[in-house]
């Protein structure tokens, strides 16, 4: 049990402090005990005349827990809201944090954006999703704690209005909020028919389930899945090393991150957030999800367009990040 | 093969009518040879089977199925544990070996599931053998009814299931077998996925909870309120079957362990035939009277005599080693009859692969073994069917373990023989020369402590994974937890939001936790002359005093040669060979202080508590040659030294209290020897842990002068001996109390006699020699001296 100093001393003190005897005195233990001892004629050990130790060491006073920067209110200096505009989702048991823009104050809009091509015909799922229209497919992606059991923070949706894509993130300001976070994605996740996500079969979709149950939410999804990794590796397996999103974006989307977090650290600063308050190591997060949300609707487009595979060009000559 | 039917119909021998075996018995002891060798011979009287009508009746298909394993009715013990489920009601089953406690549980269990198809049960026990042992039986039973055959989907769920399997029994199963270590680092942590499980969670079976006790036990109290939580909260709900061998409080420990109330059923309704008891001191060398002859050959001369003579039996021993030896001279006296029975015995320990146990097992059950030599590892329920002889060579560490070997002899109704054979030991002796010791005391009780600020600490941060813990979970884990939750917080591993105290960091708190005190690392066995076969396993500890360079490791019988040990990969090359002798470990232990945390004066002693390193080493080894035991070699070796580095206090008793001991004429060292034995026994209760996980050791070297060590037999410590620290005056009057209310004359076991130093696995025990009992009036004088000081208690 590899524990901080701090802590095993708090525990030795709590440890020292124990009247086994007297905390058990009304239980039949104790009585047990004395039995067992041959000590029934004389009184329960409880009762036995205190005997402390010599230095009577003051309770440690202990440092007031910092709070978070949601529930500090007007102590919290720099809220989620200097990084990211938005407002509350609130229903009866609580509420969650709710940033919303249009894709095209993010990059320069583009005409095609809307457009699908023709799907090649084996990819049922592809050519469902044409059919009943992108306005009917919402786009998921997600940021979680890391293990099974660890919330999910921060859920990036996307959805075609007819002229742009609308992009929704909802986040977790502390790990109270999650529920909510699960009730307003199940809300939004009402109007569509499909699901699109990348890997999301195998971790999106169960992992919110798994969270759902903890927080004794009913979670909907749209009915249809679509799974973009699956569909991707189907096309391009031969021509790229893997097919993980940040390869696809690179070649797809011939686009290139900076200043990106690695994955394995994001539950870290996640937790590091909720201790302290302060968003700021969490900004490069938010605009990762908000990338990857992005960077599924072009594969989408791309997976339509059976002209299109990966380029040849020098990746170096790409811009790296859209402003 | 099964069972012959006709073991459920036998009756009773008629009183008074001993057995052919038992006769025998007392024949040879009349023998010139074995001279004195009976020290004692005890008849407990045969009991009748008594039966009750369940009402209402089980389903008809359950009571098929029953029939088809020829059983009609119903003891009255099964019907009352059936009765108090189906009143809603948890219950702890306290009878005997092969009483047929297992149908305690499997008839309500299946009755539920014939009625109700979506309900699920869960069984867990201390090992995966049972495990594994419990679903055979389980199956038997279910399949002389189709429809309790089709009503069951049961599975063993544990470190042995496939990856595939796995999610095949937690999404289909409704009856799953696992067992604590599983639950808590399977089973719980990912809940949520075993939602569909846990929501129709109707039964929860703890069987052989006499063996969840101190530490061990203390942490699965805690997973079975991390368990009800988590059904709780899926809106399940369910009754707990716990069963219990003899123990003087199973109810108690029941509900402990339970955290709820457990009604006691223990009016054993099971027939038991006539039981005869013989204590069998062997015999000494010669008119010296110090050596008596080797009780590992004693022994194995009554094992094989009663084989020959037609018996089925079991000889335990104390250690692996004393298992090997006591076969291998079985085997050399059977193999001398020029027939084929010397094929009919078989060792049997931990560290064999475990489809060899599986065998040996199943071999006995069905009969094809005449004898087996074990280890306390068959004192555990795995069912090998009732034998009609016990060999008992040297006692169990507690006397609940003595009647649990005893209890594997006897058939359902017919007459059983148990043979104590002792090693010249203090204990063993003491045995001989007072057997009421054996009779008259109701076994040891199981203390556990689930509100230990360490366990629970552990315990606390699995559950907030889990679910964040609120105002409830306070109640549920106990008034402790409140401050334990302060002290997380503060260490950053939680963070309290609204009430609700969540897990907050990444890592995965069930993987740090440990239920069990031993450690998990295992070394393999390979045999170099046949292509590195694996040959069995051994744990870390154990492998370096068992398979040092040229130790002579024995593996059923056999002797191999240690050619090599690999410390990196965990790996002892052995070759067999043909030797006649085997090897002894010579350990070498110590205690030194690392650090002071905390000083007082007591009664004129200063006190302190600190960080003590305890360690032990094997140095050398000794070559012993068979039978006749003569010591034919001594080789220094150089392994690593061991550690536990753990929390402990101690004191060297100040000039005053030694001459008040030497001054009524007694040795100051032996009454503090005393002393430190029964801290042992009267520190585990205080702190409610059980002996095995404290130590206590007397030493020179680190004070100049003796002093008296205790510390806690745990990495960090578990706080047992901060609370003896906090409450030595408690300590100390309840070790006088315990003294002068013995009844022995000069000192026994129970009080100033040896405690449980260590668990010797690895020696043999015929090697060992008696020590006197520490003289009692010299424990009491320095007990007496101090709690007769005055003014220092402040």
């Amino acid at each position: 049990m590899p524990r901080g100093e701090a802590l095993r001393a708090r525990l030795g003190e709590i440890t020292r402090a124990r009247r086994i005897g007297e905390a058990r005195a009304d239980e039949t233990g104790a009585a047990a005990i004395c039995e067992m001892a041959h000590l029934s004629a004389t009184p329960r050990a409880g009762t036995a005349p205190a005997d402390l130790p010599a230095v009577a060491k003051p309770r440690r006073p202990r440092p007031k827990p910092m709070r978070n920067g949601a529930a500090a209110g007007a102590e919290a200096r720099v809220g989620v809201e200097a990084f990211l505009p938005g407002g509350e989702w609130r229903d009866g048991s609580g509420a969650v944090y709710v940033h919303e823009r249009l894709r095209s104050e993010i990059e320069r809009p583009r005409s095609h954006w809307g457009q699908l091509g023709v799907p090649p015909a084996d990819e049922v799922d592809l050519v469902a999703l044409v059919a009943c229209g992108l306005e009917r497919a919402l786009f998921l992606d997600l940021e979680t704690g890391g293990l099974s059991s660890s919330p999910v923070f921060l859920a990036g949706t996307m959805h075609w209005n007819g002229k742009d894509f609308v992009i929704r993130q909802y986040f977790a300001r502390h790990y109270g909020e999650e529920g909510a976070l699960l009730r307003a994605v199940s809300e939004c996740a009402r109007d569509f028919e499909f699901l699109v996500t990348f890997n999301g079969k195998s971790y999106d979709a169960p992992f919110l389930a798994t969270r759902a149950v903890i927080h004794g939410v009913r979670l909907t999804l749209p009915p249809r899945h679509l799974d973009l990794l699956h569909a991707s590796r189907r096309r391009w397996k031969r021509e790229l090393s893997n097919c993980r999103l940040q390869t696809l974006e690179y070649h797809v989307c011939r686009r290139r991150r900076v200043g990106d977090v690695p994955g394995d650290e994001v539950p870290g600063l996640y937790h590091d957030y909720v201790r302290s308050g302060d968003p700021w190591r969490l900004a490069p997060v938010f605009h990762h999800n908000l990338l990857d949300v992005i960077t599924m609707a072009e594969i989408v487009r791309t997976l339509c367009d059976p002209r299109r595979g990966p380029p040849q060009s020098d990746p170096e000559d790409w811009p790296s990040r859209p402003e | 093969m099964q069972a012959p039917i006709a073991r459920f119909l036998e009756r009773p021998e008629a009183a008074g009518e001993e057995s052919a075996i038992a006769r025998w018995l007392r024949g040879a002891s009349l023998a010139p040879e074995s001279r004195g060798a009976l020290a004692h011979w005890r008849t407990l009287p045969a009991r009748a089977a008594s039966f009750a009508k369940l009402a209402p009746p089980l389903p008809a298909p359950l009571a098929d199925a029953l029939a088809h394993r020829g059983i009609g009715q119903l003891y009255t013990h099964q019907v009352r544990a059936i009765e108090s489920l189906r009143a809603g009601r948890d219950v702890v089953v306290v009878t005997g070996t092969a009483s047929g406690k297992s149908l305690c549980y499997h008839l309500p269990v299946l009755e539920r599931l014939l009625v109700d198809p979506e309900a699920t049960a869960l069984y867990l026990f201390p090992t995966k053998a049972l495990a594994q042992d419990q679903l055979k039986s389980l199956t038997r039973l279910a399949s002389g009814h189709i429809d309790v055959l089709k009503a069951l989907r049961a599975g063993v769920y544990d470190g042995d299931t496939q990856a595939t399997t796995r999610r095949r029994i937690r999404d289909g199963s409704n009856l799953i077998l696992s067992n604590p270590d599983m639950l808590h680092q399977g089973i719980l942590p990912s809940h949520p996925k075993w939602a569909r499980f846990l929501r129709n969670l109707r039964f929860v079976v703890v069987d052989e909870i006499h063996s969840y006790r101190g530490i061990f036990g203390s942490h699965v109290a805690n997973v079975l309120r991390r368990l009800e939580r988590v059904v709780r909260h899926v809106g399940g709900d369910f009754r707990y079957v716990t069963c219990s061998a003899t123990i003087r409080n199973p109810g108690e420990l029941a509900t402990a362990l339970i955290g709820r109330e457990a009604e006691v059923v223990d009016d054993d309704g099971a027939p038991r035939g006539e039981r005869h008891f013989a204590f069998w001191n062997p015999p000494f060398t010669d008119e010296t009277r110090v050596e008596r002859r080797s009780s590992n050959v004693e022994g194995s001369a009554l094992f094989t005599a009663l084989v020959e003579h037609g018996a089925q039996a079991i000889a335990f021993t104390k250690s692996r080693v004393a298992a090997e030896l006591v076969y291998r001279y079985s085997h050399e006296r059977l193999e001398r009859r020029g027939d084929d029975l010397h094929e009919r015995i078989r060792p049997y320990r931990g560290g064999y692969l475990p489809e060899e146990r599986r065998n040996i097992e199943h071999a006995l059950f069905s009969g094809e073994l005449r004898g087996v030599v074990s280890t306390n590892a068959l004192e555990l329920g795995v069912d090998i069917g009732g034998l009609d002889a016990v060999v008992m060579i040297g006692a169990a560490p507690t006397l609940a373990s003595m009647w649990q070997q005893a209890g594997r002899a006897g058939r359902t109704g017919k007459a059983a023989l148990a043979v104590l054979v002792a090693y010249n030991e203090t204990v063993d002796q003491y045995l001989m020369r007072h057997p009421e010791y054996f009779f008259g005391r109701s076994p040891e009780a199981a203390i556990i402590d689930p509100h230990n600020p360490y366990i629970l600490a552990a315990q606390l941060g699995c559950a907030a994974y889990e679910l964040p813990l609120d105002e409830a979970d306070r109640v549920t884990f106990g008034p402790q937890s409140e401050a334990i939750l302060a002290a997380l917080e503060e260490e950053g591993e939680t963070r309290t939001i609204d009430g609700r105290a969540y897990w907050a960091t990444t890592e995965f708190p069930a993987a740090k936790v440990s239920l069990r005190t031993i450690s998990d690392d295992t070394y393999t066995i390979m045999d170099v002359t046949r292509g590195n076969a694996v040959k069995g396993t051994v744990d870390g500890i154990s492998a370096l005093e068992l398979l040092y360079p040229e130790a002579i490791y024995l593996h059923e019988g056999e002797t191999c040669f240690v050619r090599e040990l690999d410390l990196e990969q965990k790996v002892a090359y052995v070759e067999p060979r043909a030797v006649d002798y085997y090897t002894q470990p010579v350990l070498e232990t110590n205690i030194r202080i690392r650090g002071e945390q905390q000083r007082r004066e007591w009664r004129g002693e200063s006190v302190r508590l600190g960080e003590l390193t305890y360690s032990w080493q094997t140095v050398a080894m000794k070559k012993v040659k068979f039978h006749s035991l003569d010591a034919i070699g001594y080789h220094p070796l150089s392994l690593p030294r061991l550690t536990l580095e753990t929390t402990g206090f101690w004191f060297a008793p100040g000039e005053a209290a030694w001459h008040a001991v030497a001054r009524r004429g007694f040795s100051p060292i032996e009454g503090l020897m005393g002393v430190r034995n029964l801290y042992m026994t009267l520190l585990a209760m205080l702190s409610m842990c059980d002996p095995f996980d404290l130590g206590g050791m007397i030493d020179s070297s680190n004070l100049g002068r003796p002093a008296l060590f205790m510390f806690d037999r745990y990495p960090g410590g578990l706080g047992f001996c901060e609370q003896g620290y906090a409450r030595l005056d408690e300590l100390a009057r309840a070790a006088h109390e315990h003294l002068i209310g013995c009844d022995c004359a000069a000192g026994c076991p129970a009080c100033v006699g040896i405690p449980i130093l260590r668990v010797a696995q690895q020696q043999d025990p015929d090697l060992v020699h008696a020590r006197e009992i520490p003289g009692k009036d010299a424990a009491r004088v320095l007990l007496e001296h101090w709690l007769a000081e005055h003014g220092s208690r402040a």
